[in-house]
């Protein structure tokens, strides 16, 4: 493996709410869909799977910011995102440290 | 590779390539038979190198026989039975003058002799007449190979693989290491797979063998493997377990176990991508998968929190993150390990609770 891994200089809030991907991940169970979600956007994603446990995600189509994609995706899960670094997103609950 | 004594390489290949015209999955025709014949009288060292083919070709064919086991006597019985089995055909497809000539006898004898001299020696194996070609990977590196039958070969950090390509037979041995095959379908040339503890063996199919310790893990992607529990040359036996895409076999000391159906196969072949993804996995075999690209070893000590379970998507080569986020985790602490590791621990009160 090279040591060709991508930096971020861009502040990771600012970043994911500039950059724009273009997504299609379908209304499937909120664990895959965030899966999904990773491999589209190249996001590092991590959770504890007891989290998702039954949810399903509406899932989120056309041109988002990270942000906006994650919100979409979560929508009426009462869970919620943060950044762990510019490039890996953690899930968790809704109003948790 | 053997200490007995060297037969010239090209009278081997021409040995071995008879030997499959004659017990390959054609029938050999009359003229194939009638070259063959002259080809065998034409030195004693043709001969012995039939008799050393056949015997290995035998001897990896057959699941229980195996040089070292086998006394001598037998092999000896069975050289003979054998050799006189591949001249009988020369005279049925022979003219009617030649099959009145008896000259052959003598090579038979010959062979015979040649045979018993060549038990003697250090079984040496199918692969005496090819030489294979190894390919490796180093720790945290992979590598796609295409090999010559169109068969692709994606090789995991720190594998080994020697492939051999015969006209009858492909032969792949996982030395160590994890490997996804791209079968090229080829119905008259079977691919086996070898690990040490199993025999894998597929016509056109994609599947992915882990080797970790004393522990194989087999899981199919594509089509269509049948497993045998054995040595190297063990053959799919009447009850051998067929497996299907999605179906995956864990086979330690015991034996294989029953198969997983339905296995998740995004996070199979995830790794040719250099990710690594997880459904439902304890944190302590994540940490695992990272340790095995990584010099920065993630060590948990917490039982707690090894068997928490976590999804998700990593590159292979970050464990950074994954080391953030476990920091993000309240309770827990992160110390270095004074290696550029880290050793993950729950504070004592939390680890303490009931």
């Amino acid at each position: 493996m090279s040591g060709a891994e991508i930096e971020y200089s861009v502040h990771a809030e600012a970043m994911t709410e500039v950059m724009t991907i273009e997504l299609r991940v379908a209304a499937q169970p909120l664990d895959q869909a965030l899966q999904e979600f990773s491999r589209q956007s190249g996001m590092q994603v991590i959770f504890f799977s007891s989290l998702t446990g039954g949810m399903r995600s509406p899932g989120v189509t056309g041109t988002y910011t990270v942000c906006a994609a994650l919100e979409q995706l979560l929508a009426g899960s009462g869970l919620s995102f943060h950044l762990i670094n510019p490039r890996t997103v953690g899930i968790r609950k809704e109003g948790a440290p | 590779m053997t200490r007995d004594r060297k037969l010239n390489r090209a009278v081997g290949e021409q040995a071995a390539e008879a030997w499959e015209t004659f017990h390959g999955t054609e029938e050999a025709s009359p003229v194939e038979h009638r070259d063959f014949g002259a080809w065998m009288v034409r030195s004693p060292e043709n001969i012995e190198a039939y008799v050393r083919v056949s015997r290995t070709m035998r001897t990896l064919k057959a699941a229980h026989i195996r040089w070292p086991d086998t006394p001598v006597e037998t092999l000896i019985r069975e050289a003979k039975e054998y050799t006189e089995q591949v001249v009988k055909p020369l005279r049925d497809a022979g003219s009617a003058d030649e099959q009145e000539q008896r000259p052959r006898i003598a090579p038979v004898r010959f062979a015979f002799a040649m045979a018993a001299m060549i038990l003697i020696a250090v079984a040496a194996g199918w692969f005496v007449w090819m030489t294979p070609q190894t390919f490796e990977t180093g720790f945290g590196e992979q590598r796609f190979v295409r090999l010559n039958d169109g068969s692709g070969l994606t090789l995991n950090t720190a594998s080994t693989v020697e492939v051999k390509l015969g006209k009858s037979h492909r032969v792949i041995r996982l030395i160590r290491g994890e490997a996804l095959f791209d079968v090229a379908h080829d119905a008259a040339r079977p691919f086996d797979v070898y690990t040490g503890q199993i025999v894998l063996r597929a016509v056109g199919t994609r599947f992915d063998v882990d080797v970790r310790d004393d522990r194989t893990t087999v899981t199919i992607v594509e089509g269509v493997v049948s497993l045998t529990h054995g040595l190297e040359g063990a053959l799919p036996q009447g009850n051998t377990p067929l497996l299907h895409a999605s179906d995956r076999v864990v086979i330690d000391a015991a034996g294989p176990a029953a198969p997983q159906h339905g296995v998740r196969l995004d996070e199979v072949v995830a790794w040719t991508q250099q990710q690594l993804v997880f459904n439902s996995r304890p944190l302590g075999e994540v940490a695992e998968e990272f340790n095995r690209y990584n010099r920065e070893i993630i060590v948990i000590e917490s039982s707690e929190l090894r068997s928490e379970e976590i999804s998700g998507v990593f590159k292979a080569n970050d464990p950074a993150s994954f080391v953030a986020f476990l920091a993000n985790i309240p309770d827990v602490r992160i110390r270095d390990d004074g290696r550029g590791g880290h050793v993950v621990t729950l504070d004592a009160a939390v680890e303490s609770r009931p």
